[in-house]
């Protein structure tokens, strides 16, 4: 199967602009978006990229498609400005029912856009800037054309930045790239995590593993959020190096027994996968009987896995040569880090993120002098900002993200 | 050591950064036999061979940490040659390419080297970077730092300019990235570099002229999804603070009490928000007892924020971004 293509099965993102949306590809599937209903079988066989118009309920693959060059306008040759010109309704003659009408006649966007112009009284007299603006405006209103793209960390924190911040901590996506860097993560090493931010932090750390090194992540509740790897359609070897744990064990690790696993490998069916929806008590506790009879359900094969891989993940963090610990969740920080710490190897990096300044604040106090093996203590937030790039009309964008969440990172060291 | 990965023990040979505080760390590669002079006396290298990374190593007048080196570390303690990026940009910067192991990312200039080791930190084991450096000097030196991290299979330096003669390369890339006095000569070299399957690209220009020739040029060459940003990294200090209270007279309810020794602990229960944080630290014990000596003066105790230095990066440069998707 050619990665490039669009092909049965596959997760990828509509795209239209800022706006993005999940959708899974399924050739008898219709969708329902902007208003419109079309079929999705249109865009399988196609590569990746490719931009596509709903015409007919169908998705069409967009031929001779246009670049929308930016006219060589500059200041200079505006003779005209708004001075005149008073807001009304009234000012485009089409009414909604004409546009809805036009619409069901199948005429195309640009079609219904001529007609709006050429409708608009106040059209003619605007500036060349004004009715370029409001051309591009009526353009991202009325024309149904989407390019289909394959989900990257960068577009899936985007999608959820934008939509559900607050599932994510409000991590936005500066931040994200920073935790990313000063823990080091890269294809080998060993993570430690800690987040409530629906699997977001946890798919970039595997995205960026590709299959090599080991993330045992932490947990509080009935199940680790992993939401979003969903998007991310990782292979099966990037899952086998990810383990679950729940916090509530942290305590235990130390005082459990040295010993090779002894549970049944059995058939291993698909990598259990972990929904909210699971209610498995079990994963309360740490079951460390041997299960005596391996040809038992499906249901209880899977437990037997999570318990191996449970036993196996804490085999691995009670060594203490963890690579990085990070911690992204809605859980007061300072409690996790101090009791994790320790499986951390000294002269390894520990990035923690919260959405808010304070709990960082005490997590520093009690790093920096309870005397917890932690150098180069420093707490951050960052402040970026996007710009309106055109011939004479570049600033920064009138919006501004307000807020970006805190990062604290250190260095562990041998105390 | 190596720069991809971790290891415990030191060993000659290794490039290892001496940490002494957070604002004074140096790189060091490591010697049999050799001394460093620096503010805590004399460091014997020797000392140091065969002891565990994160180590208290002693000199003559105090002592240092030996640490792992990362490409974070690097950043902020190599020898410049050039002014360089710092990790706010080259973070997202990694993120907004997309990159993970395996990609093929261009990179010019090389500069010194900053971004170099993020990009082969992103991208290994199974990617490769190939970096432009039209200074001879900067792209040998670049080149030898390489071999002595141990990532040079990850990277080709090239002695090249590209704005002038192209990257000689096409149909390979999966990013490219620019950082050059004028991008717009090297956009259209990039583009057939880049994979007909689709690409990303990065310009970082200190100067918004720039940025608008770069831009200009990025939609001609058909470039989508153009995005101008930049980010600045605010860092605070934490301390615990006092801060005193005002005299505002006597209340009625008072003048009945012995106000001399409540006087701490009551106003801080009245106060809202900030709270007295009990600490155990010696410090804060000390700025407890100085408080209750100086009843005259009562005061609230807190743990806070301040901003690091009172000037910060205001600017570092503008990242643009930019999709090619396939034709």
């Amino acid at each position: 199967m050619d990665l490039n293509t669009i092909s049965e099965g596959n997760q990828v993102f509509f795209k239209k602009g800022d706006f993005l949306k999940a959708v899974q590809i399924r050739k008898n599937r219709t969708l329902y978006m902007d208003k419109k209903k079309f079929s999705l079988a249109g865009v399988l066989g196609h590569p990746y990229g490719t931009k596509f118009q709903v015409t007919e309920g169908r998705l069409v693959k967009m031929e001779n498609w246009l670049k929308v060059t930016e006219a060589a306008t500059t200041s200079d040759m505006i003779t005209t400005d708004n001075r005149d010109l008073l807001d009304k309704d009234s000012n485009q003659k089409m009414t909604r029912d004409d546009i809805m009408d036009l619409k069901e006649k199948g005429a195309s966007a640009d079609n219904i856009i001529e007609q709006l112009v050429e409708n608009s009284v106040t059209f003619k007299t605007k500036t060349e800037f004004s009715q370029e603006k409001y051309i591009k405006k009526k353009k991202k209103k009325h024309l149904a054309e989407y390019r289909i793209v394959r989900p990257t960390t960068r577009l899936i924190c985007q999608m959820y930045f934008d939509t559900k911040p607050k599932s994510i901590c409000c991590m936005r996506m500066d931040t994200l790239s920073q935790i990313l860097s000063y823990a080091n993560v890269m294809s080998g090493i060993n993570v430690m995590l800690v987040e409530t931010c629906q699997g977001l932090l946890l798919g970039a750390i595997i995205d960026r593993l590709a299959g090599s090194g080991q993330v045992v992540q932490f947990y509080s509740g009935q199940a680790p959020p992993r939401q979003a790897l969903e998007y991310y359609s990782f292979a099966k070897d990037y899952m086998s190096n990810v383990f679950a744990v729940p916090l509530s064990l942290v305590s235990i690790i130390d005082k459990v027994k040295d010993e090779p696993d002894e549970l049944p490998t059995g058939n291993r069916n698909e990598t259990p996968k972990f929904d909210q929806a699971t209610t498995n008590k079990d994963e309360a506790k740490l079951d460390l009987q041997e299960s005596s009879d391996s040809a038992v359900s499906k249901s209880s094969l899977r437990q037997t896995q999570r318990e191996k891989e449970k036993h196996q993940a804490i085999q691995l963090v009670k060594a203490k040569q963890m690579d990085t610990l990070i911690v992204a969740c809605k859980y007061d920080p300072t409690p996790i880090v101090t009791s994790l710490l320790r499986y951390v190897a000294p002269s390894r990096p520990i990035v923690i993120y919260c959405q808010y300044q304070q709990p960082l604040v005490e997590c520093y106090m009690q790093l920096r002098y309870q005397n917890l093996g932690v150098v180069n203590l420093k707490l951050s937030e960052t402040w970026t900002r996007n710009y309106q790039v055109l011939p004479d009309r570049t600033h920064p964008v009138v919006s501004m993200s307000a807020a970006s969440g805190f990062l604290l990172t250190g260095t562990t060291v041998i105390q | 050591m190596s720069f991809l990965k971790y290891n415990n023990k030191i060993k000659e040979g290794d490039t290892v950064i001496i940490h002494l505080s957070h604002k004074s760390m140096f790189p060091a590669v490591i010697q049999k036999g050799k001394t460093l002079n620096m503010q805590y006396g004399v460091l014997k290298h020797d000392n140091i061979i065969d002891k565990t990374f994160g180590s208290k190593i002693e000199c003559s007048k105090g002592y240092i940490r030996v640490l792992h080196p990362t490409a974070e570390l690097w950043t902020v303690t190599l020898p410049h040659r050039t002014q360089i990026l710092y990790t706010t940009d080259i973070s997202m910067i990694v993120m907004q390419l997309d990159l993970k192991p395996g990609c093929v990312v261009l990179e010019s200039g090389t500069g010194s080297g900053s971004l170099s080791h993020a990009l082969i930190r992103a991208i290994a084991p199974t990617g490769h970077l190939h970096t432009f450096e039209f200074h001879q000097q900067r792209s040998e030196k670049a080149d030898e730092e390489f071999i002595s991290h141990r990532v040079k299979d990850m990277v080709t330096v090239y002695h090249k300019d590209v704005c002038s003669d192209g990257f000689g390369l096409t149909d390979m890339a999966d990013a490219v990235f620019l950082d050059l006095p004028h991008p717009w000569d090297a956009i259209p070299h990039a583009k057939q570099a880049l994979k007909s399957s689709g690409g990303r690209i990065c310009s970082f220009s200190p100067c918004i002229e720039q940025v608008q020739k770069s831009c200009s040029t990025l939609k001609e060459c058909g470039f989508s999804d153009l995005e101008t940003m930049e980010s600045l990294l605010r860092t605070y200090n934490v301390s615990t603070t006092k801060i005193p209270l005002a005299d505002l007279g006597e209340h009625e309810e008072d003048l009945e009490e012995d106000t001399e020794e409540d006087t701490t602990d009551t106003i801080t229960e009245d106060e809202k928000p900030p709270k007295k944080v009990k600490m155990e630290d010696e410090a804060n014990n000390k700025m407890a007892d100085q408080s209750k000596k100086q009843s005259e003066t009562p005061s609230v105790i807190f743990n806070t924020t301040q901003p690091a230095e009172t000037v910060q990066a205001g600017h570092t440069g503008f990242l643009t971004f930019a999709t090619l998707y396939p034709r």
